[in-house]
């Protein structure tokens, strides 16, 4: 892979590794620096993967384990990212605020989820049909559905807490 | 749960995740994330070499003069792209930040103080606007040159146009800070041996 191309996956996979960690339970440091590490190995590992649609998938398991790998190191705190600024030029509004939140409520519910049915939803909504997540998880398409039902539950009743969608008029 | 339901919780899901994504993109420091990834693999600047002394600089206003003139012409080449926003596709976040970088290296320059944060400002300004390339190539075929050329009377390089505006700086850089002015230049390449640092310390196998 060249140098471009590597630069074209950082660019197009890095935000929703973030967000993919984010949502395991992940710190914004913790998952930045995670997602920096699964794309160190990927540079170093490179050679071995030769289908580019495995690039996701691989990605998002290594950076898992680096994020685990870096939980379990004796005295872990959160490494800070310093050398990786995000643009300060942008004023913050009150609409941001209010958006973060809600990102936050979301990906603390997600994280909170059973193992499972988190593994299901997370891919359902990275675009994974039923059939490609039960041949990866290996479950059976009903159980996919099962889990997925379950999630979706979880969260609506969360989220009705939190005004997030409306409820029954009834 | 009923469809209408699921359909609701889906959508807020969906919506949350690429607002949350979105922002990372446009938020994010690509450039510096690229560079702090191969450097976690081992990937290092190749080191400058000292450079010989320029025997005769040229006397620091023109060369000051000359750099500012050349970076103040880039720089509204490049207002001229992402200001005009006829391209969806554009990645404006990372030419916009490439000329904040120009701009300030140049008042810097103006302001004397250009000598170390010369060639890391350029440098920095080559990555966002080679990853903007990137992106444009990816996204709708065209290369940032195109863009660029169509806005300009002459065919432009981006590339070409950093190397030039890179020994125009150096050569001013020297006229104000004399001999101990850094080279310009400094390529990524594969370091020979050993680990990086985050692997000393363990963090990584």
């Amino acid at each position: 892979m060249g140098e471009d191309q590597f630069a074209a996956l950082y660019l197009q996979h890095r935000s929703a590794l973030v967000w993919h960690l984010r949502s395991r339970g992940a710190s914004p440091a913790e998952a930045a620096d995670a997602v920096q590490e699964a794309f160190a190995c990927a540079l170093r590992d490179e050679a071995q993967i030769r289908d580019q649609q495995a690039w996701p998938a691989w990605l998002r398991t290594v950076a898992f384990r680096c994020y685990l790998r870096a939980l379990s190191e004796p005295g872990h705190s959160a490494v800070p990212v310093a050398d990786i600024p995000e643009s300060l030029t942008e004023p913050i509004l009150d609409s941001d605020v209010d958006q973060r939140a809600e990102e936050e409520l979301v990906l603390t519910l997600l994280a909170g989820l059973p193992i499972q049915q988190r593994q299901v939803f997370t891919l359902h909504y990275e675009g994974w049909t039923t059939a490609e997540i039960a041949t990866h998880l290996g479950m059976r398409a009903a159980a996919v559905r099962q889990n997925l039902a379950r999630a979706r539950s979880t969260l609506r009743e969360s989220l009705l807490q939190d005004s997030m969608v409306p409820g029954d008029c009834s | 749960m009923k469809r209408a339901d699921s359909d609701q919780v889906d959508e807020l899901i969906r919506a949350i995740r690429a607002r949350f994504v979105t922002r990372c993109d446009l938020t994010f420091d690509f450039a510096s994330g690229l560079a702090d990834v191969y450097d976690r693999a081992g990937l290092l600047p190749e080191p400058v070499p000292a450079r010989p002394r320029n025997p005769g600089p040229p006397p620091r206003s023109a060369a000051v003069a000359l750099a500012c003139e050349q970076l103040d012409d880039f720089c509204a080449l490049l207002d001229s792209v992402w200001l005009a926003g006829e391209q969806p596709e554009l990645p404006g976040s990372h030419i916009q930040r490439a000329r904040e970088v120009l701009a300030r290296l140049g008042r810097h320059l103006r302001a004397s103080s250009a000598s170390m944060t010369g060639t890391a400002q350029l440098a920095s300004a080559a990555d966002l606007l080679g990853l903007a390339d990137v992106l444009m190539r990816a996204q709708c075929g065209r290369t940032l040159d195109d863009l660029l050329t169509s806005r300009a009377a002459s065919p432009v390089s981006h590339v070409a146009v950093l190397e030039q505006l890179k020994r125009q700086v150096a050569v001013a850089s020297a006229s104000q800070a004399g001999p101990s002015c850094p080279a310009p230049g400094a390529t990524i390449r594969r370091r020979a041996a050993g680990p990086s640092h985050r692997e000393q310390r363990g963090g990584h196998s």
